[in-house]
């Protein structure tokens, strides 16, 4: 049972981890859940099991949420989603699987974004060094 | 007389054992409900065709369907009813208003129709999408894509499934 357990809590995330100023990056994200649809009936004993699925997932962005989505029990077991995201600043990636059971799961990815300089675009206002002398 | 009384004891206890066992034998067969069972799930086990056609008809609220919108790439035969591939692209530039709030996934041969809903916002960049569902016939799949702006687009196609999913 434990073994099934940590099973279900395994989550995937493969994100680029540099990107262009303003490019289009696809993020491929994977949950390893059995997603129940409460609908299966054991053959021998006809007990059913109970329904347990991941129901909402949610993207977000330097805190920010760019991306909802909501499932059903007509979504695979394992479920797998890819979606694009434009990135403008370096930035946190997180993304958050809400279980029916109100169990939530993160995984979190840092994707730097550098502008055609080859210079690292940070996501608050810096002042450079040198520059601006007031800055101590 | 000894020996009548332990034969008559032996007796009644093996009579005992079998009758545990026969209670146990019904207790497994009873289907099993959990504590929350009774508000999270509904055991609407066969597809309700009438209820599904509903659902559609209270996404599209008679608006006009726009063509060429949203396209859905889905494979043409599925093996396995329990893992099809689909994606799809929304035909839009994500600057304001002219973005895909809402696209809905629909299987109206499933017992439950409704699939995922997908809210999108300008900062994804492009309304492209791929995931991985369960069919139990083979059937249409419905996107139906609501942008901000008010107007709706919606697509089918058809994938044969040789082994149905239990959904």
């Amino acid at each position: 049972m434990a073994d099934e357990n940590r099973k279900n809590w395994r989550r995937r995330l493969r994100a680029p981890e540099t990107a262009i100023k303003g490019e289009i990056i696809t993020i491929k994200t994977m949950a390893e859940h059995i997603m129940e649809p409460g609908v299966r009936r054991d053959p021998d004993t006809g007990v059913i099991y109970p329904k347990k699925i991941i129901d909402h997932v949610y993207v977000r962005y330097n805190g920010k949420q760019v991306f909802k989505s909501q499932w059903y029990s007509g979504v695979s077991a394992n479920p797998f989603m890819a979606f694009k995201l434009k990135v403008e600043s370096t930035g946190l990636l997180e993304i958050e699987w809400v279980d029916d059971y109100g169990q939530s799961t993160f995984k979190r990815a840092v994707i730097d974004v550098y502008n055609d300089k080859g210079e690292l675009i940070y996501p608050f206002a810096v002042d450079k060094p040198g520059k601006n002398k007031e800055v101590i | 007389m000894n020996r009548r009384k332990v034969l008559m004891l032996l007796g009644s206890m093996s009579g005992l054992f079998s009758s545990l066992r026969s209670v146990a034998k019904e207790e497994v067969g009873r289907p099993f409900r959990d504590r929350f069972q009774s508000y999270r799930q509904t055991f609407r086990v066969e597809p309700d065709l009438e209820e599904a056609k509903r659902i559609v008809r209270n996404i599209i609220k008679g608006r006009k369907l726009r063509t060429d919108l949203i396209s859905l790439k889905a494979p043409d035969i599925a093996e396995n009813g329990n893992t099809v591939p689909i994606s799809f692209s929304v035909n839009c530039s994500m600057f304001n208003e002219d973005y895909p709030e809402v696209v809905h996934i629909l299987v109206l041969d499933n017992p439950f129709p409704e699939i995922a809903k997908f809210y999108f916002t300008p900062e994804s960049g492009q309304a492209d999408l791929s995931i991985r569902i369960r069919m139990r016939t083979s059937s249409n799949i419905i996107a139906i894509a609501e942008m901000a702006d008010g107007s709706i687009g919606k697509t089918e196609s058809y994938v044969d499934v040789t082994i149905g999913a239990c959904s």
